[in-house]
């Protein structure tokens, strides 16, 4: 193979590679871990990146714990603190996981796939494995996902008394890839 | 002769009630897990060090600190009461009463409190946080009240009931105001840096330790080349890149979705947001620099 034509290959290779890969930098996590007695330890955050690799069915997302906005300024703040998520000292939670059931989701066709997800979440280093359903939906190529999961809080060292809030809380994951 | 005897033992024993109230104002009333806090502290506004400390707790109330100094009365109206009740061999009176009313609105209030902290650690019981000297000072001040005059029932029971019920409802009161205060709106909100988002982002790829000490949680106003936006009615984020991929985002209030609705990639805005720091992506390989309760600032 002539060297010009083994480059030209390899380039076509690498983007390939890279368009398999749907990436966004602004999905959407809804936290809540707010109780009947207490309903207002609930935050969001727009800025989350997140991947999917349409081949391999890899998943991941980042959050930076920091841009979590609560309605009340209280709780954003023991939200950041020590005894909670500690963001001076771990700035973000991540996951890394994989579709398990990829084969049900067709790419090139408009649709709604319900598959599973499962992978390892890591906060405040702490890595625990999750199983969790999750939506795909394509859209005139467009391809959106949404995963809800609980989190038992204590697994990850984050103080919840159950009480004012809850120990698992519920996470809604929420991304248009492209 | 029985009630010049019943007297006496009143005055002396009121004596000892102060005598006690002095000095355990100094010594531990409750412990968080391993943090000891005294009466001293409330007095001295140690009290919210320790608690922004160890559970991200403020003083509400910051600027009036020096109100704090009141609780040094306990101490000092004890001392009177002493004074009083060895010299002029009467009964303490108000002196007494005012001591042992200030302990026991205190000791509520420690007690609500330290009953809140369950919520930053579920290791923290009531029973257990409360220390020996808590109860003294609190059997002590009741007692000093009660022998504070011969008869005077009526003062006697007011003085036992009000600081309780104030303490109670001041407490709840500032606990409400606290946990119904909204995140005030960013217009409302003064800018401590204005900076160009190339400038910014080519600090924190250089130094991202020092730029999240200097711009982490500060109001500030960046200016840039929209390179990517993604708007609805239900939110909004832009994004201000450089050539390696490095980015600062905006996260934006509600509110102004529709103004960035009308932004396009490539157009100059000014942005204002609370800095979030940056976080390094795995998945990008870049620097993030995130914003939150972002608004457009101007523009151009």
């Amino acid at each position: 193979m002539k060297k010009s034509t083994f480059l030209f290959a390899l380039l076509m290779a690498s983007a390939g590679l890279f368009a398999q890969t749907k990436k966004t930098t602004s999905a959407t996590i809804l936290f809540d871990a707010s109780t009947p007695a207490d309903p207002v330890a609930k935050a969001e955050s727009k800025t989350v990146i997140a991947a999917l690799d349409v081949k391999t069915g890899n998943v991941a997302f980042e959050a930076a714990v920091k841009n979590f906005s609560f309605e009340n300024k209280k709780v954003e703040e023991h939200f950041n603190a020590e005894r909670w998520l500690n963001s001076e000292k771990y700035p973000k939670f991540s996951f890394k996981g994989k579709i398990d059931d990829l084969k049900k989701v067709n790419f090139n066709k408009d649709g709604t796939y319900t598959v599973s997800v499962a992978g390892d979440l890591t906060i405040k280093e702490t890595t625990k494995a999750i199983t969790a359903p999750a939506t795909i939906t394509i859209t005139a190529g467009r391809i959106s996902a949404t995963s809800d999961f609980l989190v038992n809080l204590p697994d990850f060292s984050v103080m919840a008394d159950g009480k004012k809030v809850s120990k698992e809380a519920k996470v809604t994951v929420t991304a248009n890839l492209n | 002769m029985h009630e010049q005897q019943s007297g006496r033992f009143s005055k002396y024993s009121s004596l000892l009630s102060a005598i006690a109230i002095i000095v355990c104002f100094f010594l531990p009333w409750v412990k968080w897990i391993n943090v000891p806090v005294s009466a001293r502290d409330m007095a001295t506004g140690n009290f919210y060090t320790l608690s922004e400390t160890n559970f991200a707790i403020t003083n509400p109330f910051p600027e009036m600190i020096f109100v704090n100094g009141i609780f040094w009365l306990i101490p000092a109206l004890c001392i009177v009461v002493i004074l009083i009740v060895f010299f002029r061999k009467t009964f303490a009176g108000l002196y007494g009463a005012f001591a042992g009313a200030m302990v026991l609105g205190l000791g509520v209030v420690y007690a609500l409190f330290t009953n809140e902290l369950q919520l930053f650690d579920t290791n923290i019981q009531l029973g257990n946080a409360l220390q020996p000297a808590f109860y003294i000072a609190v059997f002590s001040a009741i007692w000093l009240i009660i022998t504070s005059w011969q008869k005077k029932w009526l003062w006697k029971v007011f003085f036992l009931i009000a600081p309780l019920g104030l303490s109670y409802l001041a407490f709840n009161q500032i606990k409400e105001s606290e946990v119904s205060e909204k995140t005030a709106a960013t217009s409302t909100l003064k800018v401590a840096y204005t900076i160009d988002a190339l400038k910014l982002i080519n600090e924190f790829v250089t130094a991202d330790s020092a730029s999240n000490a200097t711009y982490r949680e500060k109001i500030m106003v960046v200016e840039g080349q929209v390179s990517e936006l993604n708007a609805s009615d239900a939110g909004a984020t832009l994004s201000m890149a450089d050539s390696t991929g490095s980015y600062v985002i905006f996260d934006f209030e509600k509110a102004d979705s529709k103004i960035v609705q009308a932004i396009k990639a490539g157009d100059r805005v000014s942005v204002k947001g609370v800095c979030s720091g940056s976080i390094y992506s795995d998945i990008l390989e870049t620097q993030t620099i995130s914003f939150k309760q972002s608004i457009i600032y101007s523009k151009k």
